[in-house]
């Protein structure tokens, strides 16, 4: 019994060295991230909906980059999986560190409510950018771009693409996904304001399935002889969508756009088989929010039209506390190689 | 026996009051008293699912269902209010959603004899196929401020609701184990099935009900993270499972069944919630916790099983 409490302890303290090794190596200014005393080095925390998708890295990086310009101690972290319950935790972990802001993607957005609206009540600045929380909880909302303005967008790029006339159908996620729906009624307001020679002939779901998405592109291109383009409305519908027009050999005569990743397009892009893919710089995403984060510690308030450095022009939206990127960007066969994510 | 056991929830204890002090040193903001209340508020949820694990795995059995009932009770309580406008029914309702999941669970696997693991693999993905149906996949949010109170309200000043409903539940289920005939019986089942049928016990009722009270702590479970969530998601439930799991062997009820104690289980879910808050403070990434709570859990095993290692290990070298 004796020699079993000595080797007790003797692994107690090897895991005590392992812990202490773990974290030294994970993030190296880990141990001073905890001091509650130290208040010239302010701590900014942000939450994607996931870690470990290149989507929300590549926001982090362009968070880390202002962070440092400005002496901001930065923390990246977040559910392994896109799981509300565990984000919730890990807001409730921060809010016990005592951070000073709070930059969080909800992944649900009622969910993450209490968790934030106590974070303000403990003082901490609490934004959220991506995807909101309900806005009584946050005091800032980044956002990327609005529906209106996503929806216009794509619906100009297919007129681009097709040439100002003729028939084109929309691909998309699901047919009660509500955002998906939003950008189509966009699509279809600007079509009836400056593209009435252009018709709509279907709107076809994916169910968030490539290999669905690919099958409703083939049947698409058959049942439809006239078609001259296809709006791909989700990341994993375009690809789809490029694969199949690859396939049938209509590469040129049938033009893709549509919301999608760099690295998910970037083949069917320098094939021809797809002609954009839209969605937003990423990067400056994260530079924005944290670029906000310091001018909520310096208790300003954003203004409609002010100039963010690399970002440009935002809009505010003061009613709704919302700041707006703006336009969205398109990844094409000439710029896609400059973006990884 | 019985000292070995007592031994096997000493190393843990003290693996755990090692953890404590590690944390402490390394994060300072960990031993206050409203972090260390919102750790007990985390590890209630998975707790309280970890009890009815305990119990089905001293029977020698397994439930890998209980993340879907947990998940499947939040979607029939939000509903049930949506159409009834009664918080109480609703949430009756869940719970005996939990019941009748346990029972669905219970009449497989004692009465027609299917191995608990495959029963329960098949009614994780029904019951989360049942949840996702009714909710069509979307998450349910209109729910009343009073139905918040067991997942964000405070008892006594700052004590966490739940924290307050998992130790009631715990003495419960310990008491129930410990103190009554079929507490004997659970015991008995999950020792030696064969004997326990020819000393007079109805085996398949003994696990009936282990598989309905487990289903019942799910459905506990999954209200309580519902309400701290403010949402009814199919997959609430979901992450929960495995940590659950591991918690209860890690607390040293033996997977073979026989053996085990809810206050090992509790010292377990400890383990699991104060290395997720303390390396969360410390400022380890997400994925290096995985590691090291993979770590600890392996470790822990290694410490508890040492006498069945070292007679191992003298006969290599004989």
């Amino acid at each position: 019994m004796k020699a079993k409490k000595i080797v007790t302890m003797i692994l107690v303290f090897m895991c005590t060295a392992l812990l202490l090794t773990g974290c030294g190596s994970s993030s190296s200014n880990a141990p001073k991230a905890d001091n509650g005393g130290k208040a010239d080095k302010k701590v900014v925390a942000m939450v994607p909906k996931v870690i470990g998708s290149p989507y929300f890295d590549t926001c982090a990086e362009g968070a880390k980059k202002v962070a440092a310009e400005f002496g901001f101690e930065f923390l990246y972290t977040g559910p392994t999986s896109a799981d509300a319950a565990q984000q919730v935790n890990i807001i409730q972990d921060l809010i016990n560190k005592k951070v000073d802001v709070l930059i969080v993607a909800a992944n649900d957005a009622q969910s993450v409510a209490p968790a934030l609206k106590k974070a303000k009540a403990a003082g901490i600045k609490v934004m959220t950018y991506d995807a909101d929380s309900t806005p009584d909880a946050r005091d800032l909302f980044i956002n990327q771009t609005t529906p209106e303005i996503l929806g216009r967008h794509i619906m100009d790029n297919v007129a681009k693409e097709i040439g100002g006339s003729g028939e084109y159908a929309i691909l998309t996620a699901s047919l009660t996904a509500s955002n998906q729906n939003v950008w189509i009624k966009w699509m279809k307001e600007q079509q009836a304001d400056k593209y009435p020679n252009i018709t709509l002939v279907t709107i076809a779901p994916s169910e968030e399935d490539q290999q669905k998405a690919f099958a409703q592109t083939q049947n698409l291109v058959k049942a439809y002889p006239n078609l001259k383009g296809i709006a791909a409305l989700s990341t994993v519908a375009e690809p789809g969508a490029a694969q199949a027009i690859e396939q049938l050999n209509v590469i040129g005569k049938i033009k893709l756009v549509g919301l999608a990743t760099p690295n998910g397009m970037r083949q069917y892009l320098k094939s021809g088989a797809a002609q954009s893919a839209t969605l937003w710089d990423v990067g400056k995403l994260g530079y924005l929010s944290m670029y906000m984060a310091k001018q909520l510690l310096d208790g300003k308030t954003p203004t409609d039209g002010m100039e963010v450095p690399t970002v440009g022009k935002v809009a505010y939206k003061a009613d709704n506390k919302e700041i707006i990127m703006g336009e969205p960007l398109d990844f094409t066969k000439e710029n896609v190689d400059t973006f990884n994510f | 026996m019985i000292g070995v056991k007592r031994s096997h929830e000493w190393i843990l204890l003290l693996f755990f009051i090692g953890l404590i002090i590690i944390m402490s040193l390394l994060a300072p903001s960990f031993l206050t008293v409203n972090n260390l209340l919102s750790v007990t508020q985390q590890m209630s949820e998975f707790g309280i699912l970890a009890l009815g694990v305990t119990v089905v795995i001293i029977t020698s059995g397994i439930d890998l269902s209980v993340g879907s009932i947990a998940g499947l009770t939040t979607i029939v309580i939000a509903m049930t209010y949506g159409w009834s406008g009664s918080l109480v029914a609703a949430i009756l309702l869940g719970i005996l959603t939990g019941a009748l999941c346990g029972a669905f669970n219970g009449v497989l696997i004692a009465k027609i004899g299917v191995p608990p693991i495959l029963v329960t693999l098949g009614t994780m993905t029904f019951f989360n196929g049942i949840a996702l149906v009714l909710s069509k996949g979307n998450a349910i949010s209109d729910l009343p401020e009073e139905f918040y109170f067991v997942g964000q309200g405070y008892l006594f000043g700052n004590i966490p609701v739940q924290t307050v409903i998992f130790l009631v539940l715990a003495i419960l289920t310990s008491l129930l184990l410990s103190r009554t005939p079929w507490g004997r019986r659970v015991y008995a089942v999950g020792n030696n099935s064969v004997a326990a049928v020819f000393s007079g016990v109805r085996v398949d009722k003994v696990l009936l009900y282990v598989y309905i009270f487990a289903g019942i702590m799910a459905a506990v479970s999954g209200w309580i993270i519902s309400s701290r969530v403010s949402t009814a998601r199919a997959d609430l439930g979901a992450v929960y499972v495995m940590q659950s799991i591991a918690a209860t062997v890690l607390g040293g009820t033996n997977i073979a069944g026989g053996s085990g104690t809810i206050f090992g289980t509790v010292i377990g879910v400890s383990v699991f919630a104060v290395l997720a808050n303390g390396l969360n403070l410390i400022g380890v990434s997400p994925f290096a916790q995985n590691l090291l709570m993979g770590l600890a859990l392996i470790l822990v095993l290694l410490i508890n099983n040492m006498s069945i290692i070292k007679r191992k290990f003298t006969i290599f070298i004989r």
